[in-house]
């Protein structure tokens, strides 16, 4: 009885820290995959802006006034 | 020190088995005065048990200075034991009273001190005392406590001795069934230790019990057998009591002469050993028995005389010879003497009484009921103690297999959670992946359009700067011609518009190289836009815009497409307002299937479309529908107005 006891408190210690374990690393994963997630949505998010900044420009584009230089906004933090 | 002591009793143990060897027990006395104490004692001990049976006059002073040895040395084993060994000498001297004193004495010294092997051979003691007194169940009582304790902490061998004698008690209770089955048992064991001394005694017992029976033929052939092997062995003692036995066979086989025969032997043996205890009177009364078979009770009586002389000195052993008494009553019957034979018939018919009461009986089932209980819980402790051992087997395979399942779980646990782990890891890198994709794509595309963009611009401020030059330039000399070269001014005139067009046409190109697409809704407002400039400037027409409400909004074209459209439609409406003079101008835009249909009416003068020259914006109407992918159908009418219409397919 003691043995089977014995045996069944290692079981849990063991549950219990290896659960524990991996309930951290889970955590560690998770704060650095959203750290890394936010990042690349942030840049994803700039450079869509960074679009629709351009589209709005040319949108200016008056057919009869022919305002091209209205249209043609370069934006210099962009590299090429 | 040891090999000294085997070599004493061996040669003890050879010189008893001999005659007249006193000097040799007077030598071992002296070498056992300079031995130590145990050899001391134990020489005492194989002498005294000598002299008990050779020389009983010597025995009592050799026990007594033994026992006083043992006494004042403190040796409780040798005080026990030779206590023991006195209660022998008074037991076979016949002083039952004190054998049985010195026996009880022994037994309680024994237990007291847990010596295990005089506890049994005081049992034995006092069951054989008890025996000689012919207190049967008492006697069986002690022989199967010594039985007992034999078989817990002795020798097997000696469980052949105790047997033997439970079966005797049985002889002597004429339970000759119940006898055998101890008597085979005692047998049995001898056999299997060759116990050549005791063999011809099991062998007599059951001939006995044969004899007893009715069945002379084994019993014959089982006694034949014993006297051989006492015979061989030179047992003088055991050749007696079978031939003794013998001598029962034949007179109850009613061979009376051969029984006779060997009942004068054994009595002459008798008498010269002077032996005087219950077994030494049976040839007497077997010999007696014989005679009276014979009917010859005179001489019966003769063996009665000499058995009566032998009761005088040992008056108790009378009071326990029943089948001498119930013999020597009958020879007495027979003589005419009636009264010596009423006598002789009370002491037997007393002694079997004593025997054959209803609660002996009940004693003796129970004395065996007990031992063999006690033989039970014997193999039900072993029974147990395996059962426990088993019982641990069982619990240590139980651990091992709680312990395997348990480790078999907490791998599983590990491999779940490594595997969740994985999983989540994975899902987390596809969209980390995904995610960089995505910013590469977009990244590039940003990319490739800001450069296209500052390319373009390039373009435009370089080229655009260079035809705004031109046309200046030409500007400047049909300003300097005047008004003489008329010819002149007007190709210089056409020069520049020429040129101002290419610079709008350089700036469409641009812009619809860098802007991708353009919504119907853009379309819809820019063109909107447009007739509303129109309608500015010429507010006399009424200017109608229709876009079909089957178009969606949010579909798209290229800005190619949207910018021929536009200039299409431009066009076709300054023709109006310049050359049509119409009051009504309509613009409307069509979709059928998936082709779109745009029309521009007037209600203007019309022209003749066969004779009219197809100017540049004509031209340039055709051109831009056939970019489209469609073309352009001008029907127009002297006074009925002019429609241009475009079709193509999105």
């Amino acid at each position: 009885m003691l043995v089977q006891l014995g045996i069944l408190c290692v079981f849990a210690c063991v549950a219990i820290v290896a659960s524990y374990y991996f309930f951290r690393k889970k955590i560690l994963l998770q704060n650095a995959h959203q750290s890394l997630v936010y990042g690349l949505e942030t840049d994803i998010e700039w450079h869509q802006k960074q679009l629709l900044n351009r589209d709005e420009n040319l949108n200016k584009y008056h057919f009869l006034r022919y305002n091209l230089s209205d249209a043609l906004v370069e934006q210099p933090n962009i590299r090429v | 020190m040891k090999l000294k002591l085997f070599s004493i009793l061996f040669f003890l143990s050879f010189m008893l088995c001999g005659q007249n060897q006193q000097r040799e027990i007077d030598s071992l006395l002296k070498v056992a005065e300079v031995s130590s104490d145990s050899i001391w004692f134990a020489t005492h001990r194989e002498i005294g048990f000598y002299y008990i049976f050779n020389n009983p006059e010597k025995a009592p002073l050799m026990i007594k200075n033994a026992l006083a040895k043992a006494q004042k040395q403190k040796e409780l084993y040798w005080e026990s034991r030779f206590v023991y060994t006195y209660g022998v000498l008074k037991d076979v001297t016949g002083e039952l009273d004190s054998a049985r004193y010195y026996f009880r004495e022994s037994l309680d010294k024994s237990v007291e001190n847990n010596f295990k092997d005089i506890e049994i051979a005081a049992n034995n003691g006092l069951g054989m005392n008890h025996w000689n007194r012919r207190e049967l169940e008492e006697a069986l009582g002690y022989f199967f406590k010594a039985l007992q304790g034999n078989k817990e902490v002795g020798d097997e061998k000696d469980n052949g001795k105790y047997l033997n004698n439970i079966g005797l008690i049985y002889q002597e209770l004429r339970m000759f069934d119940k006898a055998l089955e101890f008597h085979q048992q005692a047998l049995e064991i001898r056999r299997k230790f060759n116990v050549k001394s005791d063999i011809p005694a099991s062998l007599n017992n059951i001939a006995i019990c044969y004899r007893e029976k009715g069945e002379f033929q084994l019993a014959l052939s089982t006694i034949k057998e014993a006297i051989q092997i006492a015979k061989a062995e030179n047992m003088q003692h055991l050749e007696y009591d079978c031939k003794s036995t013998l001598s029962n066979i034949y007179a109850n086989s009613n061979e009376t002469d051969s029984a006779i025969q060997i009942l004068e032997e054994l009595i002459a043996f008798n008498e010269e050993n002077e032996l005087a205890t219950v077994s030494a009177i049976t040839p007497y009364s077997n010999i007696i028995n014989a005679y009276n078979t014979k009917s010859n009770p005179r001489k019966a009586l003769e063996y009665i005389n000499r058995v009566e002389m032998i009761f005088k000195d040992y008056p108790e052993v009378k009071k326990v010879a029943f089948e001498y008494n119930f013999n020597a009553a009958q020879t007495y019957f027979m003589l005419g003497k009636p009264i010596e034979g009423e006598v002789l018939v009370a002491n037997a018919l007393r002694i079997k009484d004593s025997l054959f009461s209803v609660e002996n009986a009940a004693g003796f089932a129970n004395l065996e009921v007990k031992f063999k209980v006690a033989d039970k819980e014997r193999a039900l402790a072993e029974s147990r103690a395996n059962l426990a051992e088993s019982e641990l087997k069982v619990k240590q395979r139980n651990n091992v297999i709680y312990g395997s399942l348990s480790l078999a779980a907490i791998f599983g646990l590990l491999g779940y959670l490594f595997f969740n782990q994985q999983k989540l890891k994975n899902t987390q890198l596809k969209k980390e992946s995904e995610l960089k994709q995505a910013l590469a794509r977009i990244e590039t595309q940003n990319g490739l359009q800001e450069q296209r963009l500052r390319i373009s611009r390039d373009l435009h401020d370089n080229i655009g700067s260079q035809l705004t030059f031109v046309t200046s330039s030409v500007d400047n000399m049909k300003f300097g011609l005047g008004n003489d070269h008329r010819v002149l001014g007007d190709k210089l005139e056409n020069i520049s518009d020429f040129t101002t067009q290419t610079i709008y046409e350089l700036r469409d190109t641009i812009w619809a190289m860098n802007k991708s697409d353009i919504t119907i809704e853009d379309m819809q407002a820019r063109i909107a836009n447009f007739i509303d400039k129109a309608r500015s400037v010429k507010d006399d027409i009424d200017f109608q815009f229709e876009l079909d409400p089957a178009i969606v909004s949010s579909e798209t074209f290229t800005s190619v497409q949207g910018m021929n459209i536009y200039r299409i439609i431009q066009e076709a409406v300054n023709n109006a307002l310049k050359y049509a003079d119409a009051t009504s101008v309509q613009v409307k835009i069509d979709k059928n299937n998936s082709e779109y249909h745009i029309r521009i009416e007037d209600n203007g003068k019309g022209f003749d479309t066969a004779k009219v020259e197809m100017g540049n914006g004509l031209m340039n109407m055709k051109k831009r529908a056939k970019d489209l992918g469609g073309e352009t159908i001008i029907e127009s009418h002297l006074k009925h107005g002019t429609t241009v219409n475009l079709h193509f397919s999105s």
